[in-house]
């Protein structure tokens, strides 16, 4: 099967950006380039679900065909895995479901089908899931209020990688923190498929100042032009999947 | 489909279903379980009670029917909840949902199940386990999200049952879905490659979590071997379970036949026994070795005096 490539942003935040561009335009104009912006909110332990700071944390994965889910520091492994998985799917349903409307020549929705076709269908997504090239971008949000939920996110990532490395597609993956010193975003770890970088990655994050959370998203896009090319990796292969047809749903 | 990713559904008590396709209507009597992927309700279909899973998102039942009928192609035992109807529904005038419909289980969670009877359950339990995961395993695929919650025990045939089959994933591909405590990438024991030591690493972190000394969910370091020191009543499995852990059963049937050398051990009222007041046979048997013991070393008494005399 000829698979294609699925990019996202995973971005880990804990609030409210509070300064420069608004996130939730960026975050759509990613999603035109093909990028799907997921977004992960931690919770304090002392804070209710869901507190109004983080609703931005909703639209912006809304706007950027991702998926965005808040939780507590102590489940943000899972979650991780989750978000990526489920937008992952999301990119590739959309994918199928503009292949199926080709064959059944008129706009078809997955859900009208019969439960069998369905069934079918669904063996393709998953075969798409498992085989695709996916590169994701970890954007974390290092300003001050974070600190005490470094270590959940370090080990989060470092989850995140084994489930990354079980996939028999290839995959590589880069972190950045925002904001840094001097700059808004800092790259930590260019990209990569190595799973032991990731260790040497971390203990340089050192969290402190403003969250300018659209001008970190804005600047990150760019490094998607860097990701390095293998021979399992061929520039002709990206455009069979485009993240933009996960907005179909 | 939003980017919720909270796929349970709300039914209430008495609302009817009608399937689109199949047109089969169940009634729903009250919710059982609730997970990441969806909601299951128990229900009626004429006087026959059903267990009916409906998410918000369609691609988790297809993928479950998917394995449900993978598992119904093989004779025996049945490996899943047998499947009986996949459909959708009009849960609302404007919503509609996919839902698949399987037999309900009426059973106990393996944990509560062995608190009431005694871990000596723990042998028939593994024994019907062990058996099953190695015909999920000749099909080509592995169970993935082993763990006491999706173990039940049927009150009438006493016999386990594996519900939920979200975690059951093709040989040689990424775990589909797993729980943090029986993941061996958790305890950076191994990947997260799909083999059948993954899910033997999963049955053995699961008789671990049964023994009551066990505080697995308050472990801070990430030593699986200091919690097998902490299980004490399962003492005598414990070189085995230090194997499955290791990733050293190449199939489910070595595991089975090597916990079968144990059991007979147990149960043979032998001199050695007898006479070793520490024997380990003791406080594996906590509860249930009381009566069962008794009855074995006085029928060890009669056989003997029977034929000697
Ligand atoms: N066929 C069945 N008969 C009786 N009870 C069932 C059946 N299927 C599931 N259950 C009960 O419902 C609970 C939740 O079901 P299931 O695990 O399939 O949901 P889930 O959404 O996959 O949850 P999770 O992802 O948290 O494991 C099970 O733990 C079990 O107790
Ligand atoms: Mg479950």
């Amino acid at each position: 099967m000829h698979t294609g490539t699925i990019r996202q942003i995973l971005l880990i935040t804990d609030g409210c950006s509070n300064q420069g561009e608004d996130p939730i335009k960026v975050s759509s104009m990613i999603a035109q380039k093909g990028i799907a912006v997921n977004v992960i909110g931690v919770l304090d332990d002392d804070q209710t679900e869901e507190p109004v700071g983080l609703s931005e944390v909703n639209d912006i994965a809304n706007s950027g065909n991702g998926i965005s889910r808040i939780v507590y520091a102590d489940v943000l492994s899972e979650t991780v895995q989750t978000v990526t998985r489920q937008a992952m799917t999301q990119t590739i349903q959309g994918f199928v479901s503009k292949e199926l409307s080709q064959i059944f020549g008129q706009e078809t929705n997955e859900e009208d089908l019969p439960p069998e076709t369905r069934g079918e269908v669904q063996k393709v997504v998953e075969d798409l899931g498992e085989t695709v090239n996916l590169q994701v971008l970890i954007l974390v949000d290092t300003s001050a209020s974070m600190q005490h939920k470094m270590e959940a996110v370090k080990d989060a990532i470092d989850d995140f990688i084994l489930s990354l490395q079980a996939r028999t597609g290839d995959h590589y993956y880069s972190i950045y923190q925002f904001p840094a010193r001097n700059q808004v975003v800092k790259e930590l770890l260019p990209w990569t498929n190595d799973g032991k970088r990731v260790n040497k990655v971390f203990p340089k994050l050192a969290a402190g100042g403003i969250t300018p959370t659209g001008a970190a998203l804005k600047q990150t896009v760019k490094a998607f032009q860097n990701v390095p090319s293998s021979e399992e990796w061929r520039d002709d292969s990206d455009d069979i999947i485009d993240s933009s047809y996960g907005s179909s749903y | 489909m939003t980017s919720s990713i909270h796929p349970t559904v709300r039914l209430t008590s008495q609302q009817r279903l009608e399937g689109i396709w199949n047109k089969r209507t169940y009634t729903i009597v009250r919710l059982i379980g609730e997970g990441a992927r969806g909601s299951i309700y128990l229900a009626r279909i004429g006087n026959r009670y059903v267990a009916l899973k409906i998410s918000q998102d369609s691609s988790v039942i297809s993928a479950e029917v998917n394995v449900l009928k993978e598992f119904k192609k093989v004779q025996g035992p049945p490996l899943g909840p047998l499947l009986l109807d996949v459909d959708d529904a009009y849960i609302s005038h404007d919503l509609k949902l996919a839902f698949y419909v399987m037999e309900y289980i009426d059973g106990v969670p393996v944990s509560d199940w062995v608190k009431r009877e005694g871990l000596s359950w723990l042998f028939p339990i593994s024994f019907q386990l062990l058996k099953k995961l190695h015909k999920i395993h000749q099909l080509g695929y592995i169970y993935g999200d082993l763990k006491p919650d999706n173990i039940l025990i049927d009150r009438k045939t006493k016999q386990a049952r594996l519900v939920d089959v979200g975690g059951v994933t093709a040989l040689g591909r990424a775990i589909r879905e797993y729980t943090t405590w029986f993941d061996r990438g958790y305890w950076r024991l191994g990947d997260r490659r799909a083999d059948v030591t993954y899910d033997l690493f999963a049955f053995a972190v699961c008789l671990l979590s049964l023994d009551p000394h066990v505080t697995i969910h308050n472990t801070k370091e990430r030593d699986i071997y200091k919690v097998l020191n902490q299980a004490k009543s399962l003492k005598p499995l414990t070189p085995i379970l230090k194997k499955a852990l290791s990733g050293q059963y190449n199939n489910a049937l070595e595991l089975k036949s090597e916990l079968g050398v144990i059991n007979r051990k147990q149960l043979q009222p032998t001199k050695s026994n007898r006479k070793t007041a520490t024997n380990p046979k003791i406080d594996f048997w906590p509860e249930a070795l009381g009566l069962s013991s008794i009855i074995l070393v006085h029928a060890g008494l009669f056989y003997f005096l029977f034929y000697r005399i």
